[in-house]
């Protein structure tokens, strides 16, 4: 499993996205697979297979949890940034758990066969601190790593307080408005939440890294496959042909469910939903990835606000259609 | 610049000896992603301090710039 990688992963896909998608959705996509199961891995006999394995609570950790969560969101909410958020979101902390020993099954329930790339191994058996050292002794950590890395080079703008009044905000006023209401933040305030989640990230990858030195006194092995001390767990005895082709058969199969649910359902779920206010898209798929300043074609919707959002704001919401 | 940056690096650090010393769930799952918002703006609020934190002023015409 990844640490602090889906924390930071975060401000990474938010640079991508920009105001098509919201970050709240991302942030609560992306802690989704782990958030109802990580406390009772532990407490499981067997660990591994309990969170990433069938029978389990493996399916958290495919492509289908996540399409299902931003389905139901999307008919519920009726809000496209939200539903893309929680997709992409939940996509993303599936394929950052592929480098584990346990790898995760990305077309269950169409392939059960865990898929891993065996980068660093899944310690949980060890406990929840034994997790901890073992994953801040191994590549896990470097991986944690990289992504804060990939944050501060490629992504910083994302972090600064005009990327998220002019893009941030505007992808998800409804929300930021509410907590502006309902608990009296301040613009300040509000920032310190966005930013927030790359703080905990930093803070759990320090942590755990002193941790695992001084506390846990564990070796540092950040090798392929490591820490060498823990035993392997890997769930499945399949080779790595055997492994291509049932998850190929799943991933064609998955394929033709998600064009069967668009056809059926989805894609009226879709074109009833709204966008926010700064966006618009115009219709079909494509416009989950092409906003009228890709394409001047579409037709313009409303500009993005020319200030930020203060304290001091009426609540956006009010500006919100739908 | 430092100035900018200092009380971000203090509740790090505030945040790094919490941990290490406490390893609490409660700190790690409930208070971690909330732990920012805490210390420098909703406690130094709470104790009648002003936020240890907060975002320079919009640039550019506001709702309140008159209309010419």
């Amino acid at each position: 499993m990844s640490w602090a990688a889906h924390e930071f992963e975060n401000y990474f896909i938010q640079k991508h996205t920009g105001a098509r998608v919201s970050f709240l959705a991302i942030v609560l996509g992306t802690f989704t697979p782990d958030l109802f199961t990580k406390y009772l891995v532990y407490a499981s006999d067997d660990p591994a297979q309990f969170h990433r394995g069938w029978p389990g609570v493996g399916f958290t950790h495919s492509l289908i949890f996540g399409v299902a969560f931003a389905v139901l969101v999307l008919a519920l909410t009726k809000s496209r940034s939200w539903a893309l958020g929680i997709l992409i979101g939940q996509w993303a902390h599936v394929l950052t758990d592929f480098a584990d020993t346990a790898g995760t099954m990305p077309f269950f329930p169409f392939s059960i066969e865990p898929v891993t790339i065996s980068m660093w191994k899944h310690a949980a058996a060890e406990g929840r601190y034994g997790d901890a050292a073992a994953y801040y002794s191994s590549l896990g950590g470097v991986w944690d790593f990289f992504w804060f890395a990939m944050v501060l080079f490629f992504a910083w703008r994302t972090l600064r307080p005009a990327y998220f009044r002019t893009v941030v905000v505007p992808a998800d006023p409804k929300v930021w408005a509410w907590l502006h209401r309902k608990f009296r933040l301040t613009d300040s305030g509000l920032f310190l939440i966005y930013v927030g989640f790359f703080f905990y990230g930093l803070g759990r990858m320090t942590s755990w890294f002193i941790y695992a030195r001084f506390g846990a006194k564990t070796p540092f092995e950040p090798v392929w496959g490591g820490p060498n001390y823990l035993g392997g767990n890997d769930l499945s005895a399949a080779g790595p042909l055997e492994v291509v082709i049932r998850t190929s058969i799943g991933g064609v199969l998955f394929g033709l469910f998600l064009w069967l649910c668009w056809i059926l359902f989805v894609r009226r779920l879709w074109e009833r939903g709204v966008d926010p206010p700064a966006i618009q898209r115009g219709q079909g798929l494509r416009v989950a990835f092409v906003t009228e300043s890709d394409d001047p074609g579409l037709k313009p919707g409303p500009a993005p606000p020319a200030r930020g959002y203060a304290d001091d704001d009426p609540p956006p919401a009010a500006a919100t259609p739908g | 610049m430092i100035r900018r940056f200092l009380p971000f690096a203090v509740a790090l650090v505030a945040y790094v000896i919490l941990g290490v010393t406490l390893k609490s769930f409660f700190l790690n799952w409930i208070i971690g992603p909330l732990f920012l918002l805490l210390a420098l703006d909703v406690l130094p609020r709470a104790f009648g301090a002003r936020p240890f934190f907060a975002l320079p002023p919009v640039e550019g015409p506001t709702e309140d710039t008159p209309i010419p």
